[in-house]
């Protein structure tokens, strides 16, 4: 899915501290500082409440049992999807 | 002030006083916006009102019919929108917090062709938010708070077309404009006790409205009657090039004038006994609706829909559709501002879903297809509850209160194909039960001859709620 964020090495919020605390720091401090402020623990995230977390794990369960349905289908190699493809005619200019 | 004898009629009915000069548009629309304040609110049924362009349309219809222009049916007859039709310069919020404050410049295709035949905007009607195309756990789960029932205030109005069905149940509208990705025109129709059609999908444009899922979503009418739908939807179909999902389907909603032996039709029973929450008033308004049908000549036989995994294809498809559509909320964080707790987490919860699960919902949704067309090659119609139970309380978790799943929604939907809601008489509590009838793709006439043959027989969706200040 698209909207799914991509995995890293590195999460998007890890990156941007580092790159926050790099620049700073660089400006008054030498390189071991700066590598000492990137090595310091983030802030851990609020909690997820337990109830919320137990939910989501509920709904994780039913999307796989759904995928199980889903991968379990049988299908001949090759069968037609639901939608067909088309080129897209430029709009050309009279 | 007119009074619920003139609000509570059809667009049928209501019409041909207006042609005839008989009935003043700017009478109707003053008093359906003063209906609509004193009702509105406490059924949480608009999320805003356009009482100043209500006003403007209504003068100009009743100046333009007094000089001899008359534009059709819908001509001076006052509706409302759902909350995720554009409507130029007016705020279009969707339903969610996120959206707050959000204008459009230009009106949906569908607001376009109702100006043009001459109907009047007063409001724009509540909903879930986001259509619930993220999933929602309670009726809460809209900026406009929870859509309250007309029949019972105390009751969900079922989504996400919440303010489109109480607006018309209530007589604050003769009709509105909903939609649906899953259930969305037929759960608030089966709810308010009101009629509801489901277009085929690409049947209407869906240019200017917000995309809950590409591939699901449709936009017909809620209204009073089976005649009112087929009014509406002859003046909201058909092809435009802004939508390109639109089809370049003849648009011919007359009645086919097929007589009812002729038609055969599958009705799909449900099983009310084992099934939790189902309520057996509802199961024995749908038996006698069926028996209504078969007495006026309809040929009913029993049957089954092809094995399928309809339902779990479908949910995934459509997931995968919003998650994308509505990617811009997640990144910057404002998904949490929606009121379902559980909507910012949906990226997290179906993580486990790959782009081959995706492509293979896909496949499957052609093998769902083909399996439907030689359905309809045994049978015309598909009769078949609509909910199992009446609207459940507004205070309780959705998953517990209608617990059973949709066999003929996730097959309807999937394959795009219409339906018709129609009210059948009352379950638990005096709140309104209903039916639908699904057809084949392109054959929402035939649905709104079987519709107004029923209601020819009932008198259920003139039933009005007893509503109170």
């Amino acid at each position: 899915m698209t909207a799914r964020p991509r995995r890293s090495r590195v999460s998007r919020r890890r990156f941007m501290t580092l790159v926050a605390g790099a620049s700073a720091a660089a400006l008054v401090a030498p390189a071991s500082a700066v590598r000492a402020a990137a090595r310091r623990p983030l802030p851990r995230k609020s909690a997820t409440p337990p109830a919320t977390a137990a939910e989501i794990e509920k709904q994780k369960k039913y999307v796989a049992e759904a995928l199980k349905v889903i991968r379990d289908y049988p299908l001949p190699p090759g069968s037609n999807m639901a939608f067909a493809f088309r080129p897209l005619r430029p709009a050309r200019k009279k | 002030m007119l009074g619920d004898d003139v609000l509570f009629q059809t667009v049928s009915e209501l019409a041909p006083q207006i042609r005839a000069r008989k009935l003043s548009p700017v009478a109707l629309t003053e008093s359906c916006l003063a209906r609509a304040a004193k009702y509105g609110p406490m059924l949480n049924a608009f999320a805003r009102m356009t009482a100043d362009l209500a006003m403007e349309q209504a003068h100009a219809a009743e100046k333009e019919i007094a000089s001899g222009r008359y534009r059709g049916p819908l001509h001076g007859i006052p509706y409302g929108a759902k909350d995720l039709l554009a409507t130029a310069g007016i705020g279009t919020e969707w339903g969610a917090a996120p959206c707050r404050g959000q204008v459009f410049d230009r009106d949906a295709t569908v607001v376009r062709k109702l100006r043009e035949a001459g109907a009047v905007l007063i409001g724009k009607c509540a909903m879930v938010e986001f259509a619930g195309c993220l999933g929602y756990r309670f009726p809460d789960a809209s900026s406009s708070g929870p859509g309250r029932n007309p029949w019972n205030r105390d009751r969900w109005t079922g989504g996400s077309s919440s303010g489109s069905g109480a607006a018309v149940a209530a007589g604050l509208v003769p009709f509105a404009i909903g939609t649906e990705t899953w259930g969305s025109i037929l759960c608030p129709s089966a709810f308010c006790g009101i009629t509801g059609l489901r277009p085929t999908y690409g049947r209407v444009s869906r240019a200017g409205g917000m995309v809950g899922s590409w591939t699901f979503d449709k936009i017909g009418p809620l209204a009073r009657s089976a005649a009112d739908c087929r009014l509406i939807l002859q003046a909201i179909a058909g092809v435009d090039p802004e939508d390109p999902t639109s089809a370049n389907e003849p648009v011919s909603l007359g009645s086919r004038g097929r007589p009812l032996r002729q038609i055969r039709a599958a009705m799909i029973p449900l099983d009310f006994e084992k099934t939790k929450m189902a309520e057996p008033e509802v199961k024995a308004a749908f038996t006698a609706a069926v028996s209504e049908l078969s007495n006026a000549g309809l040929h009913v036989e029993i049957a089954k829909l092809p094995d399928f995994p309809a339902s779990e294809m479908a949910g995934l498809i459509i997931t995968a559709e919003a998650l994308s559509t509505f990617e811009k909320f997640f990144r910057d964080g404002s998904v949490a501002q929606l009121k379902d707790r559980y909507a910012q987490h949906q990226p997290e919860i179906n993580r486990a879903v790959g782009g081959p699960d995706l492509v293979k919902a896909w496949r499957m949704r052609r093998a769902l297809q083909e399996k439907m067309a030689a359905f309809f090659d045994d049978y015309d119609v598909i009769v078949t509850p609509n909910f199992m139970s009446v609207a459940p309380p507004i205070d309780r978790d959705l998953y517990d209160t209608l617990p059973y799943a949709d066999p003929a929604g996730g097959v309807g939907n999937a394959c795009g194909l219409p339906a018709i809601a129609l009210p059948c008489g009352f379950g638990a509590h005096h709140m309104p039960a209903g039916f639908q009838i699904m057809a084949a793709p392109w054959d929402e006439a035939l649905l709104l001859d079987l519709g107004e043959v029923y209601q020819k027989r009932t008198t259920f969706h003139r039933e009005r709620p007893p509503l109170a200040a």
